[in-house]
């Protein structure tokens, strides 16, 4: 097995790991640092289950190796939360019933953050355009939208 | 997907050392080439990654000439600019690539070396009678972007060679364009049937310029001629706008796939060539 050292900082936190050279960050995440809130649902970089932010950009896990994420910035559903609470996003797609096996939620959690950071007031189309790189089988899609838009709304508010 | 090196060169020299001493795939944003090393449709020994070249990363534009850096993303180009104004096309295809999370990490580049008969860029670009710049430890070559792509998954590029930028003449002013696909999901759809066109209309409507290209219908993107010298110098009526529709669709030759039949990827040619023409020929 061909094996690769790799340093990168992971929800603020310096980690220095050393795995195979054909792992893709989302399973160094996964089973080296044990964050499993990124999810693997399609290994291909169609679904969206695995979507944290490299140096601040929402990209799929799944498609970025070990190696690629040397000396770069992860932020993962783990690194979200505040010391005592959720981030609005994530407490909205609870309360908004946009929750429901669960699966897509940290993907999806992920890229709606990053979406209000470029884009804090979207309409509904725009949501949906956004969120068009990921997929959920339970919820029917009208929940997650109404929750982006809560979040969107307290979060201009505060 | 295992059994391969991974090395990530600091400079593109060192990317063609790499290549000239042991071969190997290149891999950048990772969105063809980690589904494809899954899908077992190639093996290599050696994985040499570019992600770490920064300076190939640009949109420039140098008397007239637009140059754009093979590791450009497809974010990148959404938002540049240069390209909103020089070359619209570009951006409205750049657009529609995948989703938000494969646009930060796919890249131009990638996306000619992939060389899918449905490429995004392609159609685009080809309307742009775009070159692309090829650079190995031999030294540098230019190609037009035409006889780049030679059919599904093949170029020309050497073993050895790495693509280096891609370039083409900004657009005049006067000059209208815009991008249209068909596609089994409104996001991370693989074309089924895509079309770009470039149009420059004189006094009463009159053709003094014109560019059509379609993607996911031939081996490759192509360039439609003869649909082109239809239009050329005539008036942009409705029936004439028909005309260049149906011809567009003669100078296709698409196959039935799991994406689509060739009967529906042939009227997608003439549906969009029409509409594209009309949009165009509408907008002031």
């Amino acid at each position: 097995m061909n094996a690769i050292s790799v340093d990168l900082m992971v929800n603020g936190q310096q980690y220095c790991v050393e795995t195979a050279a054909h792992k893709t960050l989302l399973y160094l995440l996964r089973d080296d640092l044990g964050l499993t809130g990124a999810k693997d649902g399609c290994s291909e970089g169609e679904c969206g289950a695995c979507t944290i932010m490299l140096d601040g950009q929402p990209v799929n896990a799944c498609l970025v190796l070990a190696g690629q994420a040397i000396g770069r910035e992860v932020l993962t559903i783990e690194g979200l939360a505040g010391d005592d609470q959720l981030h609005p996003v994530q407490r909205h797609f609870v309360e908004a019933g946009a929750v429901q096996c669960g699966f897509c939620g940290p993907g999806l959690i992920m890229l709606s953050v990053a979406l209000l950071e470029c884009a804090p007031e979207p309409t509904e189309s725009e949501i949906r355009q956004a969120l068009g790189g990921n997929l959920c089988r339970c919820t029917g899609y009208a929940k997650i939208v109404e929750a982006v838009q809560l979040a969107a709304e307290e979060m201009n508010r505060g | 997907m295992q059994g391969f090196t991974f090395d990530s060169p600091q400079t593109l020299e060192e990317a063609c050392q790499m290549l000239a001493e042991t071969g190997g795939k290149l891999v950048a944003g990772g969105t063809d080439v980690i589904p494809q090393m899954r899908d077992g449709r190639f093996q290599t020994g050696r994985l040499i990654d570019l992600s770490r070249l920064d300076n190939l990363s640009y949109v420039e534009q140098h008397n007239g000439t637009i140059a754009i850096g093979a590791l450009t993303n497809y974010t990148t180009l959404m938002h540049s600019p240069l390209l909103q104004t020089g070359a619209s096309v570009l951006v409205e295809a750049a657009g529609l690539v995948g989703g938000i999370q494969t646009r930060n990490r796919g890249t131009v580049g990638g996306n000619i070396a992939n060389a899918s008969p449905a490429g995004d860029m392609h159609p685009p670009l080809l309307t742009l009678k775009a070159e692309v710049t090829l650079v190995s430890t031999d030294g540098e070559r230019a190609i037009p972007l035409a006889r780049l792509l030679q059919g599904p998954g093949e170029t020309a590029v050497a073993p050895n060679e790495v693509i280096r930028q891609i370039s083409f003449g900004g657009l005049p002013a006067a000059a209208k364009s815009t991008f249209l696909r068909l596609g089994n999901r409104r996001g991370m759809a693989v074309s089924v049937v895509s079309v770009a066109v470039v149009l420059q209309l004189g006094l009463e409507n009159m053709v003094e310029d014109v560019r059509v290209a379609l993607g996911a219908v031939a081996p490759t993107a192509i360039r439609c001629h003869k649909t082109e010298s239809l239009l050329m110098r005539r008036q942009l009526t409705d029936s004439v706008i028909e005309e260049a529709a149906n011809t567009a669709v003669q100078e296709c030759s698409p196959i039935d796939d799991v994406r689509g039949s060739a009967n529906y990827r042939r009227h997608g040619v003439k549906v969009l060539v029409r509409r594209g023409l009309q949009t165009l020929a509408d907008r002031r």
